[in-house]
């Protein structure tokens, strides 16, 4: 978004109020992206606090300062699982990407949302993290490449292919 | 071939996520157009994507913890000279998004036994989370919640119960630490209830009262028990006292038949069999086969009955307790979300602010036609019986007149039972002067699902042509940031407007605050002394920049009132709307609160009842009924759940109440139980509101008075067909709610009543037949309602024997306590065996 880089111009002109802006346009995307992607809220805290005091600091404008951001979050985030993974084989599997959001009741959800996090738990990771960017968070095809290192094709394809299946998913439940 | 049909299908998934050229999105409007198939295709996966951001929007907002913020703040802060000031400002800033964002971080980075703390401690009205950002995240769950858990904590978290001062977290642990221990003593194999029965007390009831197999909540005492084998306690033979002491916790009023009893004392009865339900059955928690991983782990937990994986059964059993200080109307309150049987001798007065809105009934609507059930908290059951038209004549001599009708109930199924209605009528309009409104127009990412903004569009179109020359509008905008798209504009210029207006389009986050803080001063701008002034926020309610508590943003519009510029709130959309907060933003801001699901319903508002509400006849409109305890015994009010005001403050005009738009009609419901014997009028209705001219007039305060009739209609039948229609409606709501008070009926039998109803809509209302295919869509819908798991059912006999215990304490002062024993050793087992049942879960 132009908004972000005209933020960034300004912080990098002395203006204070710019950085606290921007952190207040992406913290929540961003903390709800790294949550579903390790499974862990501190270390999701701990991920975006690292990226934005990176972009904080840099002295380089990105083209697009949301992929950037997304991307470093990822980056640290999957680092952190990593490195604890080995410490703890058990979380090894939190490191796949995860739709469900976390703290979320089962209970609450209801019937649709159900169905709606059973079909989303048959997806492959890859596809489960672009389709979330896209339609949860609105990053567009090339801000996902970006962020993830596919190809826009490949990410075009990873999320018509779990959109599709979704759909028709669902729609064999009888949910839509 | 293949392969065009292989693109056109990945085409339907970028063109619905915004990425095709505008070439490749004339292919598929072409391909749509021509193709069923293919649109049913490209529907489906429209709504996978809504359903996928309604799952996601359902864990709300989150932020950086404080302390992290702060850090990347401060790596943010720029050269060396400015930072001190910049770290003093920066300190000021964390301040006052401090109390929010350290309780919202704490809310949102803790388990979910730790939500559901939260949600206790503010259910219990701990002074320290009084604070305003959690009730939020509260409030924001409920309207997510589903109906089908009656045991969901968060359900019970009701809005209005963050009051109830106690020492409740110093005394509940102790509590739940006696009751942990309780079944402990309890000797090991000790028989069960059903088979040591020897005295076998009936509480109640003739009706049924569950829709599950449990008519009868029955007090059995053991032979050595207490009950056997003294005398009556003294409160039981005073006549008042008996009478209110032998209501159980439902309508069908435990009917403890002292006479009966005393029988029973002398010749023990019969070991009588256990009623069915009653008994825990070794309950099969089995999933069925299909389901995998996750759902299945939920579908057992559902099935258990509790909240989710991982429940903490002390912690609950812990919050089931009765709390030292709690009223037991607001326990029953707290356990079931609707207002209880009120005792007329304990408290005669029944105090509320009218609520005027429709809003909840329309939305229950789309959920319906959508083949859902709309949530508990979204169905307010006066704004059901509020949609509909009661053709009161308009008053001419005051500006509010009051109509009082009675009738036996028709769906309470007791003997005695009468519904009181209570109408008010507005006065007509006549000559408005200029209305003066400021649009403050959602476009925020969320309006582009379902065309939200269209309809929004559409609905401010027809607004536009409702409106005079001398009208004006202007439109501010909010989506990250707030924005002027027109400045005010006289009706006249109306092509100006209608441009600015197309010209919008949705995208971004939501900053309501901001749009707010541009809006008002607008309003002051085109400010009309002897006109009405209004804001009107069109959005589906979902703040998520700047602040997003409602009690923050309400606090501003509040002030803004007192200026004589109100606000009205327009929702549209689904899943992620809020309801809540729109309707406390219009609830605030002294205006109604709508819900435009179709542009057939915007044009009911704006073309059939533009006056209604724009023009506020009267202010702060509130009415107390005061019961006479000589006539009725005991009474519920129908709905308004969160419209009640404290009975001493019924003259005090400072408190905020209900506004009635020109011609506008509101409804309460009463139901109240009636001494057999009795004679006489068993209330006086008593109407006090301030009557407004225009903006620049100074209110004049006007109270009415009028008793209920001494007589009313025979049956239901020969009542009213207004009365008829408004009883029915109820019924129809409490149905849908889940009420603990809809449990003793069908909804067959309000279908029945409604049937002949239609006959009151005319050519251009159709509201009534509208209403009873809707009833039939529903009726599949709350039939397929789960039935309680035998953990929720054990449950909620447990609320229902703390509920009555504390109505013994309260009403027979130390002289039950037999009564009370035996209750407390019967919640003793109830607790023991839900958590035998939770543990083999």
């Amino acid at each position: 978004m132009n908004d972000d880089s005209d933020l960034l111009k300004r912080h990098r002109r002395g203006d204070r109020g710019a950085f606290a802006l921007l952190v207040a346009n992406h913290e929540g995307a961003l903390l709800r992206y790294a949550t579903r992607l390790v499974g862990d809220i501190e270390i999701a805290q701990d991920a975006v606090q690292d990226a934005l005091m990176n972009l904080a600091r840099s002295d380089v404008i990105p083209d697009s300062p949301q992929a950037w951001l997304f991307r470093v979050t990822r980056n640290r985030a999957l680092d952190r699982i990593k490195k604890e993974s080995r410490m703890r084989a058990k979380e090894a599997k939190a490191a796949q990407p995860e739709v469900i959001p976390v703290g979320v009741d089962p209970l609450e959800q209801g019937e649709a949302n159900c169905a709606v996090s059973v079909q989303l738990e048959k997806l492959p990771p890859d596809v489960r993290e672009a389709l979330a960017l896209k339609v949860l968070e609105g990053l567009s095809y090339r801000q996902i490449a970006e962020v993830t290192g596919h190809s826009v094709g490949k990410v075009g394809t990873l999320i018509h292919q779990g959109l599709s299946t979704l759909a028709s998913g669902l729609r064999s439940a009888g949910v839509v | 071939m293949t392969n065009n049909k292989h693109n056109l299908d990945e085409l339907l998934t970028h063109s619905l996520l915004g990425e095709t050229s505008p070439a490749e999105e004339k292919i598929v409007t072409e391909a749509l157009a021509n193709d069923e198939k293919l649109r049913a295709e490209y529907e489906a996966r429209k709504e996978s994507i809504a359903m996928l951001q309604r799952l996601s929007g359902a864990s709300g907002d989150v932020r950086l913890s404080e302390e992290r913020r702060a850090e990347v703040l401060t790596a943010a802060t720029p050269a060396a000279s400015t930072q001190w000031r910049a770290v003093l400002s920066w300190a000021a800033a964390i301040c006052i998004i401090g109390v929010g964002v350290v309780l919202l971080g704490v809310l949102e980075s803790e388990t979910e036994s730790d939500r559901r703390e939260q949600a206790e401690k503010l259910s219990t009205g701990m002074p320290a989370f009084e604070a305003k950002l959690p009730v939020k995240r509260v409030l924001k769950k409920q309207d997510y919640q589903q109906p089908a858990a009656d045991t969901n904590v968060l359900q019970d978290v009701a809005p209005l119960n963050t009051r109830v001062p106690t020492a409740e977290s110093k005394d509940a642990p102790s509590a739940g630490g006696k009751v942990a221990g309780a079944p402990k003593n309890t000797p090991a194999g000790s028989p069960t209830r059903s088979q040591n029965t020897v005295n076998q007390i009936q509480l109640y009831s003739p009706a049924p009262m569950d829709t599950q197999a449990d008519p009868v909540l029955t007090l059995r005492a053991a032979g050595d028990s207490p009950l056997a084998n003294q005398e009556y306690p003294e409160a039981y033979k005073r006549g008042e006292a008996r009478e209110a002491l032998t209501r159980g916790p439902s309508g069908t009023h435990a009917r403890l038949k002292p006479d009966k009893i005393l029988a029973e004392r002398r010749a023990p009865a019969p070991r009588s069999p256990a009623p069915p339900g009653r008994v825990v059955s070794e309950a099969n928690f089995e999933a069925p086969a299909g389901l995998s991983g996750g759902l299945e782990r939920r579908e057992r937990s559902r099935r258990a009955g509790y909240l989710y994986e991982g429940f903490d059964v002390d912690r609950y059993l812990q919050w089931v307790q009765p709390r030292p200080q709690e009223k037991p109307s607001a326990m029953f309150f707290r356990y079931w979300g609707d207002n209880p049987f009120v005792d007329a001798a304990q408290d005669p007065q029944s105090t509320f602010g009218l609520d005027v809105d429709t809003a909840s009934y329309t939305v229950a609507r789309k959920y319906i036609r959508m083949g859902k059930l709309p949530p508990k908290a979204a169905i307010r059951t006066e704004e059901f019986v509020n949609y509909f038209s009661s053709n009161y004549p308009a008053p001419t001599a005051t500006d509010l007149a009051l109509h009082v009708d009675r009738a036996p109930s028709r769906f309470a199924h007791r003997d005695n039972v009468e519904l009181i209605k209570i109408g008010v009528k507005a006065r007509e309009a006549g000559e408005r002067g200029p209305l003066a409104l400021t649009l403050l127009i959602d476009v925020s990412g969320s309006m582009r699902n379902g065309n939200r903004l269209g309809l929004v569009k559409d609905a401010v179109r027809t607004l536009l042509t409702a409106l005079r020359p001398d009208d004006s509008v202007a439109i501010v905008t909010f989506q990250s940031q707030a924005q002027t798209v027109l400045t005010p504009t006289p009706i006249a210029q109306v092509d100006k407007i209608l441009t600015a207006l197309s010209s919008l389009a949705a995208g971004g986050s939501t900053n309501l605050e901001g749009g707010l803080h541009l809006a008002y001063p607008l309003a002051e701008q085109q400010f009309q002394a002897k006109g009405h002034n209004r804001v009107l926020i069109f959005s589906d309610g979902v703040a998520n920049v700047g602040l997003t508590d409602p009690e923050g943003i309400l606090n501003g519009i509040a002030e803004k009132r007192r200026n004589g510029i109100y606000l009205d709130s327009f929702g549209v959309g689904m899943g992620n709307h809020n309801d809540h907060l729109l309707e406390q933003l219009a609830d605030r801001g002294d205006g109604s609160c709508s819900y435009v699901d179709t542009l057939a319903e915007a044009t009911r508002i704006f073309r059939k009842n533009l006056n209604s509400v724009f023009v506020t006849v009267a202010k702060d409109a509130k009415v107390q009924v005061e019961f006479d305890p000589k006539v009725v015994v005991s009474y519920r009010q129908i709905g308004y759940e969160n419209r009640a005001i404290a009975d001493k403050n019924f003259r005090n005009d400072a408190i905020d109440a209900g506004e009635v738009g020109a011609g506008h009609e509101v409804v309460a419901l009463y139901e109240v139980e009636l001494r057999p014997d009795a004679v006489g009028s068993p209330a006086v209705v008593r109407l006090r509101y301030k009557s407004i001219e225009s903006a620049d007039t100074k209110p004049e305060v006007v109270e009415l008075e009028k008793p209920v009739p001494a007589e009313g209609a025979k049956d239901f039948d020969s009542a009213p067909d207004h009365f008829r229609l408004s009883a029915s409606v109820a019924a129809f709501a409490e149905h849908l709610r889940g009420s603990y008070w809809a449990r003793s009926g069908h909804l067959a039998e309000v279908l029945e009543e409604a049937q002949p109803l239609t006959k009151l809509d005319t050519s251009d209302d159709q509201r009534v037949t509208e209403w009873v295919s809707l009833m039939q869509r529903g009726k599949a819908l709350i039939e397929s309602r789960p039935e309680l798991s035998d953990s929720q059912r054990l449950i909620d006999e447990l609320k229902k024997n703390n509920y009555l215990r504390k109505r013994y304490e309260e009403l027979a002062a130390g002289e039950a306590k037999d009564v009370l024993d035996e209750l407390r050793k019967q919640n003793e087992e109830l607790e023991k065996k839900i958590r035998e049942l939770h543990k083999k879960g």
